[in-house]
């Protein structure tokens, strides 16, 4: 029996049973629908999956860092990254570069401003990005003006869906994305500071940390990884349809990190769960959506998996102890 | 000297001191304001009959935020409130053409939807305490379930209610409006909860759930009992949208938990749980549509409303923060 417990241990780890139930969700899948699981449904599934796997990033850092710390924003900032990524471009190769700096700059700012509404006037993380999500939102119409912007360029397109070896470019991003990311977590200072402030706060600034220069900057990540994923969107994209297409993003980028293992008192979960969150989310819709049953019964059913997916490892500590 | 001392004393601190008594003296004091800029702009709003149906028009939000208060006092939070909306919504629509109208099918309808509405907030807060899960990621799962539901019972916008339900919430009753009636109903129910000692009690847990525990409340139940309250005030705002709208749609709802809880945060609660008032959420609430009325009367560009709309709410949220961050330091 002793030798059972690393097994167990191994087990329950998030990582893996989300990564089991994606891999019991493809060949469920296959079973059902013939064609579920082929290498270019699954190269499609993970294509989607990728935006929601950068916006999911940032959510994971802020997150990370404290309790009840979140960012509500992102959503509204996905929006600002692409059409601001479209306008400044405006349909031409030669501004890319121009508009990916711009995209990076204002969205890493707007979130500096989250950090600061955070820690130095101390707005509840929950409200502050929420209400900064109106002004962002806002912020995009301005830059509209209420006219279509110019889509994505050719070399946007390019590099997002462009295929080497059948696999569009994104996943290719998605994945040195990830290393990095991973990289960044567990080798950095900063990554670290992170899951020592999300463990005890106080006990983090009384070791020295600068707490809240690192909360703020983790709020202009989140932002900046946003709008990131929005630039790409549009690559994906080719054009904007609406002014509301980032918004689905908000609430999926937390539950893809509480999925993906991450507490949402802080302190406790890496990238790599989430990414493996992000796909299992996308993998569940598609499989939802593949199956004949009416739209009510597909979202009865995606919010008990999450409930029976939350239950299975994001339980809180018994008060009785 | 003793007495001249601590009267001196509390004329230093006695605002201060109120204001922690009454987190939501803040928020009356930006209702004045925007009243009086209102007012100045145009007279006419500040008119008994104006403000009647103003109050009528705010009812769905104000209900919504006084019952998600009491769950953000508990340190928790509600975002299944607009799905809930929804279901509700749907629900006491077809009961109420099932019975092809009449008054004792609306009756039904209505108790129904409100027996509906505690019944999703129980188990909301059933869940999150027999699973020991977060609230946030539950009520939202929750929440895409009962708009699952919701779309179960109506699956597109329509039906049809009698008129006579859109002029009950016009009307008035002993010369007082029926919005008003209403309010007092639910004020009632608050003062009467705060004289048993529960909405202390779900103070307690909010502010430190480990104490509460060892201090003898069943901490359990008294969420349980936050979420029910919740879906309660959940199903009534859903009854005032009824009578705004007339018709049922199973995409009602759709971001209502999202202004309560800034309506909540704008009148003094914190969203940590432990401190705030239901009374204060009402005129978070009214400060949150007067905001728009303000916009909408100084003939502020429609491009600019939605930015004007979020920086006022940001400032609102920036003072009360400060005020609040300033009390801590006095006290230490």
């Amino acid at each position: 029996m002793k030798n059972l417990k690393p097994v167990l241990i191994y087990v329950k780890n998030p990582t893996v049973i989300a990564t089991g139930i994606a891999l019991l969700l493809l060949v469920v899948g296959e079973f059902r629908a013939p064609g579920f699981a082929k290498f270019s449904q699954i190269i499609n599934m993970l294509t989607v999956a990728s935006f929601l796997g950068i916006v999911a990033a940032g959510q994971n850092l802020v997150v990370l860092s404290g309790k009840g710390v979140i960012d509500l924003s992102v959503g509204k900032m996905v929006t600002l990254g692409a059409i601001l990524g479209g306008a400044i471009a405006n349909g031409m190769d030669s501004g890319v570069v121009l508009a990916f700096m711009v995209v990076m700059i204002v969205t890493f700012s707007v979130g500096i401003l989250n950090g600061i509404g955070v820690t130095l006037i101390g707005i509840p993380p929950l409200i502050m990005t929420l209400s900064m999500g109106i002004v962002v939102e806002s912020m995009s119409r301005f830059v509209t003006g209420g006219l279509a912007v110019k889509g994505a360029t050719p070399i946007m397109s390019t590099i997002v869906t462009g295929r080497f070896l059948d696999i569009p470019g994104i996943i290719y991003i998605w994945i040195v994305f990830t290393v990095l990311m991973i990289f960044f977590q567990n080798n950095t200072r900063f990554g670290m500071s992170l899951y020592n402030m999300g463990n005890n706060d106080e006990a983090a600034r009384l070791s020295g940390l600068n707490v809240t220069w690192l909360r703020i900057t983790t709020y202009g990540l989140s932002s900046m990884l946003a709008g990131l994923a929005g630039f790409f969107y549009l690559g994906y994209l080719g054009s904007i349809y609406n002014i509301s297409l980032g918004n689905k993003y908000t609430l999926a980028s937390v539950v893809a990190v509480v999925v993906g293992g991450v507490s949402l008192s802080g302190g406790k979960g890496g990238y790599l769960g989430v990414a493996v969150g992000c796909i299992l989310l996308q993998f569940l819709e598609s499989f939802l959506t593949v199956q004949s049953i009416p739209p009510w019964g597909r979202e009865v059913i995606m919010g008990v998996t999450l409930l029976v997916l939350l239950t299975a490892y994001a339980r809180e500590k018994k008060l009785r102890q | 000297m003793n007495t001249n001392f601590i009267k001196l004393q509390w004329l230093r601190t006695g605002w201060k001191e109120r204001f922690r008594k009454a987190p939501y003296l803040l928020a009356i004091a930006i209702v004045i304001i925007l009243m009086i800029l209102l007012g100045i702009r145009n007279p006419g709003y500040l008119k008994l009959a104006s403000l009647t149906i103003k109050l009528k028009s705010w009812m769905p939000l104000l209900f919504a935020a006084f019952g998600q208060t009491f769950v953000i006092l508990t340190g928790g939070i509600d975002l299944s409130q607009g799905s809930m909306i929804a279901l509700v919504n749907v629900i006491i629509v077809q009961v109420i053409m099932l019975f092809g109208g009449s008054l004792p099918g609306m009756l039904f309808a209505v108790s129904v939807g409100i027996i509906v509405g505690t019944l999703a907030g129980i188990i909301n807060g059933l869940i999150l305490t027999r699973l020991r899960l977060q609230p946030l990621i539950t009520t939202y799962a929750t929440g895409i379930i009962w708009r699952g539901f919701a779309l179960s019972v109506m699956n597109e916008p329509g039906g049809e209610v009698p008129m006579s339900f859109y002029y009950f919430f016009s009307g008035s009753f002993l010369f007082i409006p029926i919005p008003v009636w209403f309010l007092s109903f639910i004020v009632g129910i608050y003062l009467f909860l705060l004289r048993r000692g529960a909405v202390t009690q779900l103070k307690a847990i909010g502010g430190y759930t480990i104490g509460a525990f060892e201090s003898g409340i069943n901490v359990d139940r008294k969420r349980v009992l936050a979420y029910g309250l919740s879906g309660f005030f959940t199903a009534l705002a859903t009854i005032a949208i009824i009578g705004e709208t007339i018709s049922g749609s199973p995409l009602a709802g759709t971001g209502y938990e999202l202004e309560a809880i800034s309506s909540a945060a704008i009148g003094g609660a914190s969203l940590s749980g432990g401190f705030g008032s239901p009374i204060g959420s009402l005129f978070g609430g009214i400060i949150t549509r007067l905001v728009n009325d303000v916009i909408f009367f100084y003939g502020i560009d429609v491009k600019y409303q939605q930015l004007m709309q979020g920086l006022i709410i940001i400032l609102a949220l920036s003072f009360g923060a400060l005020l609040a961050q300033s009390l801590s330091r006095s006290d230490k």
